[in-house]
């Protein structure tokens, strides 16, 4: 299919389950209940404190959405923290894919801005953001350091692939640009940025989930304004485990929905773009 | 793929670009609005800071007030920048605070180890009365210096320190009622629950704490003598950073204090300390207990209660440490609690005898105390 044909719209595909898909699924399914078996017999068999069973922490989970029952952990209760983090994870996922994203175009499209730019980012990059939150607290205060954080963590992946994209550029295609008359903007606005956009949905979701990596950890390390993370480290401190791992659970489903979200408007991209 | 082709992708991008926009511009929107709003009319906010880092905090104006240990309730009020609100024993008279609790396994296997150290510990709290007893003597002198050196602070801020807080091993009935105190406190706020006290077999929170408080080594030890071997056992002490309460580990530990050799190795102790500068906090000392890392430790009774409990560390409380000696410090432009509203203050965290405190006279002040 190429880019000028219209796409199929009639095309369900995505949502159409197919028997490989149905069999893919019944994995899953397995996998999952598998998983829970085995945590709720080494929940059994340690049967410490620190490894709750899996009603247990269902309980906790259910009970930490209660303004009541939350007093345990300080009283954090789970809806307002669930706000207090994808506030902070929206601000800073969203810094960094305005900010990476044109860098990464930049230094894809010019050998100047590659130049200046490459050895700031390799130096930069291996740096676990993490190592980061203490000086982010001090510098951006207790609500903005979490949120540059996570705007660390999520910019070097989207950049990285941003820039991969541009580079990846099918040369043919800028010479049929150029040959056609194309100008060097029209050349970057027509060509060059239409062809990374798969690439920078594959930095957005890996982003996410470093994202996630590191709001958890900035708000561990003391956010003010709760979050999930504040759940974690106030009942871990208190030893109440169950909402330790209530905790926890939330972040994969929130973790899990993001990321699918993330994957799914990739592959309806990858599809208009005729990639698929 | 042709450039007009490319064009139309773009025009397609755009959309996707302006609808993900669109998207995140309401989440953001929606979570914003849908974040609870407290009532600002009579609430308190709590946030963890560290004690030693309370007086600046005050200072920068980040929180208008902390609940420390001393010597960092008087450090803070004599920088000049706070004053004291509440000292504890306005709210609980004479309270128990830091305890000195062992590993069972310890006390199992050392059980006249356990002895001596407390010995030590009782004579050094001995010496300690008696030098604040004689406020022009060599040992008020070096007590100041010893205090000064391990909490970073200077000698008036712990000869103030010595004025707030009472050093004792003992485990008397008003003691022990704190302690029960404590651990119905926790109950109330659902973070020791009924079934857990049964879980761990007390039927009650008096069979709870007749059984968690062990005072047969501290009854034992007026026929404890220095060793006289020359043999000393290794014991890994824990302790809470800086935290004055626990003075009597400081002079049992110190040499001058013992004409040359210190009161624990003069009972056969050679004292380690299991982490080097001291335990942030209590959780933090009670998880070591439950590596092994600690035999012996000093730290508040809240959290060795709650920890003890809740995850099942396998230790007793074998005597006392202090009583009183915490407050409420807040800054200079705060002249009432009503002043204090919808304000933050800093605590050491959950489960701190700081931050029942701080609960305790929110509630009795008719406010409520809410996470910052």
């Amino acid at each position: 299919m190429t880019a000028t044909q219209k796409p199929d719209r009639s095309d369900r595909s995505f949502f159409r389950i197919t028997r490989g898909q149905a069999s893919d699924y019944v994995l899953y399914a397995i996998s999952l209940i598998g998983f829970l078996a085995v945590w709720w017999i080494g929940s059994i068999v340690l049967n410490k404190p620190y490894l709750p069973s899996p009603p247990e922490v269902l309980d906790a989970f259910i009970k930490s959405f209660d303004k009541e029952q939350a007093k345990a952990i300080g009283g954090l209760t789970m809806g307002p923290q669930v706000f207090a983090s994808l506030q902070r994870f929206l601000l800073g996922f969203g810094l960094a894919l305005v900010l990476a994203v044109p860098l990464g175009l930049a230094m894809g499209y010019s050998r100047i801005f590659e130049g200046l730019g490459k050895p700031i980012v390799e130096v930069l990059r291996p740096i676990p953001p993490i190592a980061w939150v203490p000086l982010f607290f001090v510098a951006f205060g207790v609500f903005l350091g979490p949120v540059m954080t996570i705007f660390l963590g999520a910019f070097f992946p989207i950049l990285s692939n941003v820039m991969f994209g541009v580079k990846s550029v099918d040369p043919t295609l800028m010479d049929a640009a150029k040959t056609l008359g194309a100008s060097k903007s029209k050349i970057f606005t027509k060509v060059v940025f239409p062809y990374t956009i798969p690439y920078m949905m594959t930095g957005v979701t890996v982003g996410l989930g470093i994202a996630w990596m590191c709001i958890v950890a900035a708000e561990m390390i003391g956010a003010r304004g709760g979050g999930i993370g504040a759940i974690i480290n106030n009942s871990s401190t208190i030893g109440l485990y169950n909402y330790m791992f209530a905790g926890m659970v939330m972040i994969a489903i929130l973790g899990i929905v993001t990321v699918g979200i993330s994957k799914f408007i990739e592959k309806r991209v990858s599809i208009w773009m005729g990639m698929k | 793929m042709s450039v007009n082709g490319a064009g139309a992708l773009m025009k397609r991008s755009y959309v996707i670009a302006a609808v993900l926009l669109v998207a995140v511009v309401v989440i953001a929107v929606v979570a914003w609005a849908m974040l609870p709003t407290t009532d600002s009319s009579k609430t308190i906010k709590y946030t963890k800071v560290a004690p030693n880092m309370q007086a600046d905090g005050i200072a920068q104006g980040s929180i208008a007030g902390g609940v420390s240990w001393e010597p960092y309730a008087s450090q803070a009020v004599l920088s000049g920048n706070a004053h004291v609100l509440y000292w504890s024993d306005e709210i609980w008279p004479d309270h128990p605070c830091c305890v000195i609790v062992a590993s069972n396994s310890f006390l199992a296997s050392n059980p006249d180890v356990v002895k001596s150290f407390l010995k030590a510990d009782y004579l050094a709290n001995q010496w300690i009365a008696d030098a604040i007893a004689h406020p022009d003597s060599a040992n008020y002198t070096l007590l100041l210096r010893m205090g000064a050196q391990f909490s970073n602070v200077n000698n008036t801020v712990v000869a103030s320190s010595l004025e707030h807080t009472k050093f004792t091993a003992d485990l008397s009935p008003s003691f022990i009622d704190g302690l029960k105190n404590y651990t119905n406190d926790f109950i109330s706020l659902n973070q020791v629950t009924t079934a857990t006290l049964n879980q761990r077999g007390y039927s009650s929170v008096d069979d709870f704490i007749s059984k968690y408080v062990d005072d047969s080594y501290l009854s034992a030890i007026d026929s404890v003598q220095p060793s006289t071997s020359g043999t000393l056992t290794n014991v890994n002490v824990g302790y809470l950073a800086g935290d004055l309460h626990q003075f009597a580990r400081l002079v049992a530990t110190n040499a001058t204090v013992g004409g040359g050799t210190s009161l624990f190795q003069q009972y056969g102790i050679n004292a380690i300390a299991s982490s080097a500068g001291g335990y942030a906090a209590g959780p933090s000392e009670m998880d070591a207990f439950a590596t092994g890392t600690v035999d012996i430790g000093y730290l508040g009774s809240p959290p060795a209660i709650l920890k003890h409990l809740n995850n099942d560390i396998g230790v007793k409380i074998i005597a006392g440490a202090n009583t009183e000696g915490s407050a409420l410090v807040v800054s200079n432009d705060i002249h009432s609690f009503a002043d204090l509203n919808g304000k933050v203050i800093g605590d050491p965290g959950l489960g701190s005898i700081q931050h029942l405190l701080l609960q305790a006279i929110a509630e009795k002040n008719g406010y409520e105390l809410v996470a910052a």
